[in-house]
């Protein structure tokens, strides 16, 4: 079964899934339906610093989203 | 004692000795998994293969009748031309997979390693296997007395002697190190069934990785053996494991994949027989005809469409689509099955002898499960392209990609009597000329009268994201 995630963060970066890149930030990439574990491609200025998702019944047009921010910088 | 009873005392002495020798040629273990080497997509990088255009080709069993029309295939892909970014490519050079079972094996296996040499008229591919009697060489080597004592042995059965038939006639001692040192695709993709999982197997070095076996080690015609490995007419072929002597860690997509039974069974299975083969006490894999678990030899090519990474499946399509690697995706299946047209039953009400009935329990699964690959393939295209709408008219981002699905089969044939003809030619290793030429002929035809096809290399603009299904 075909299942859609949109991966979004302020800069376009690569997305890892399952420790590899496998797509895109801010477009909608299609997988199988299952647990995925999501991070970006470094460098490390985000958080957290990974999701693990079910991603189920979504849709290209409503993909489950998992948001990723930018780290504070150190003070 | 006379010297006729000392003579036969001897001869069974040594044929003993002789059959204790005979076993199978062993594969090596892998000491070091090591993605950067072997036999893996990723190390065949040629840079007249671009993969904006992916071409997979998946050919399906079915003895010299598949073979041959798979050669017409190459045929035509050869003499054909696409363009991209305004440049033509040879679509024969653009193929990056081709996906292979039982006779389909032969010229996918011979392709990959001999290139163009396959297509020369009397060469070697056409004067020692598609138009040889390739049976008559295995009945000789079975009908040797030397190979009586060989074949007493309990490790060396009929399958290897048909391998040996294999390596003189096509191969030689060419191994997937050969593959792999020349470094272009086309991938090959030769398919063979795992007895104990009921599975695919398919001899590509990441299979094997879980093993510790090293691919290198295995010669081109073991692989083809296995893939062709008829149940019954040949013994199953053995492949020696070494389970957890090379250090292999096992990648992350099998752990959340063990979670999803109820979510994705398929996905669950497949990881759970990916653990299997780390088992320790696993030292051998038991291989039967790629025919028996996938007789199209497009399952690969779905699990590459499902698969979003490239641990899970090795050259998966749908990551490179996701990253936007691929513009373009062409899927040709060449199916060259064939239909029991002598099938009578329902013209009496006498009952179908055992005969009948054991070759009904036999074919008819396997048929209607190629029938439903056929359709699934086609169906997660369908959906493919449906996302790229849906996503386009949402603004949600997704890479929109040209698909095409082209079927080579017999049945696309309008003439009944043409296609009753095709239809009716048995699964052997040996076919008149004439019916090897028609094949051939007929493959070209077929693939050249494709509406998508003809599109595909008509065109000089995408489809905008559109499937072609013809």
């Amino acid at each position: 079964m075909a299942e859609y995630l949109k991966v979004v963060f302020p800069q376009r970066r690569e997305v890892w899934i399952d420790g590899e890149p496998a797509a895109w930030t801010q477009s909608v990439c299609q997988v199988d339906a299952g647990w995925y574990t999501v991070t970006l491609a470094p460098p490390p200025d985000f958080e957290p610093e990974c999701q693990r998702v079910e991603i189920v019944e979504t849709l290209p047009s409503a993909p489950l989203v998992v948001e990723f921010t930018l780290k504070e910088p150190s003070r | 004692m006379s010297p006729v009873a000392k003579r036969s005392i001897g001869l069974l002495v040594s044929l003993t000795v002789l059959a204790g020798c005979a076993s199978f040629p062993e594969a090596q273990p892998l000491e070091r998994v090591d993605t950067g080497s072997g036999y893996r997509y990723a190390n065949l990088e040629g840079a007249e293969n671009s993969e904006e255009l992916f071409v997979i080709l998946s050919f399906s069993g079915g003895g010299t009748r598949a073979a041959a029309l798979a050669y017409g295939v190459l045929e035509t892909l050869r003499d054909s031309w696409v363009e991209m970014d305004g440049e033509p490519r040879n679509l024969l050079d653009e193929v990056d997979v081709i996906s292979s079972v039982s006779g389909g094996s032969f010229t996918a296996a011979y392709y990959g390693l001999h290139r163009d040499a396959i297509f020369e008229e009397g060469g070697r591919f056409q004067r020692d296997f598609l138009y040889r009697d390739v049976e008559s060489d295995l009945k000789r080597r079975l009908l040797n007395p030397y190979n009586w004592a060989r074949l007493a042995s309990p490790t060396f059965g009929r399958i290897e002697l048909a391998e040996e038939v294999y390596q003189e006639r096509l191969f030689d001692q060419a191994s997937f190190a050969d593959l792999a040192d020349d470094g272009r695709k086309p991938f090959l993709l030769i398919n063979a069934t795992d007895m104990d999982k009921g599975s695919q197997f398919t001899f590509v070095q990441s299979q094997l990785d879980p093993m510790c076996v090293d691919l290198d080690s295995i010669p081109l015609s073991r692989a083809v053996a296995a893939s062709s490995n008829f149940p019954i007419a040949f013994t199953p072929l053995t492949l020696n494991s070494y389970p957890g002597r090379c250090g292999y860690q096992e990648p992350p997509w099998v752990a959340n994949a063990l979670e999803g039974l109820n979510t994705n069974p398929r996905r669950y299975y497949r990881a759970r027989h990916w653990q299997r083969y780390q088992e320790p006490e696993r030292d051998h894999v038991h291989l039967l005809d790629g025919g028996v678990s996938d007789n199209i030899g497009l399952r690969p090519a779905l699990d590459a469409l499902r698969a979003p990474t490239l641990q899970e499946v090795e050259w998966s399509v749908l990551n490179k689509m996701n990253r936007e690697i691929v513009d373009k995706l062409v899927v040709i299946v060449v199916d060259a099955k064939s239909e029991d047209l002598a099938a009578d039953f329902d013209t009496s009400p006498r009952s179908p002898g055992p005969k009948r009935v054991i070759n009904t329990i036999a074919t008819t699964p396997l048929a209607n499960y190629s029938f439903d690959t056929v359709e699934l393939l086609r169906e997660t295209l369908r959906d493919r392209e449906d996302a790229q709408r849906l996503s386009l008219e949402a603004g949600t981002g997704m890479h929109q990609i040209d698909l095409y699905y082209i079927y080579v089969g017999f049945d696309q044939l309008q003439d009944d009597a043409e296609r009753e003809r095709f239809q009716r030619i048995p699964t052997r290793f040996r076919l008149p000329s004439e019916e090897v030429d028609a094949l051939r002929q007929i493959g070209a035809e077929l693939l050249e009268q494709s509406p998508c096809f003809q599109q595909l290399v008509g065109q000089r603009e995408g489809s905008g994201g559109r499937l072609c299904s013809h």
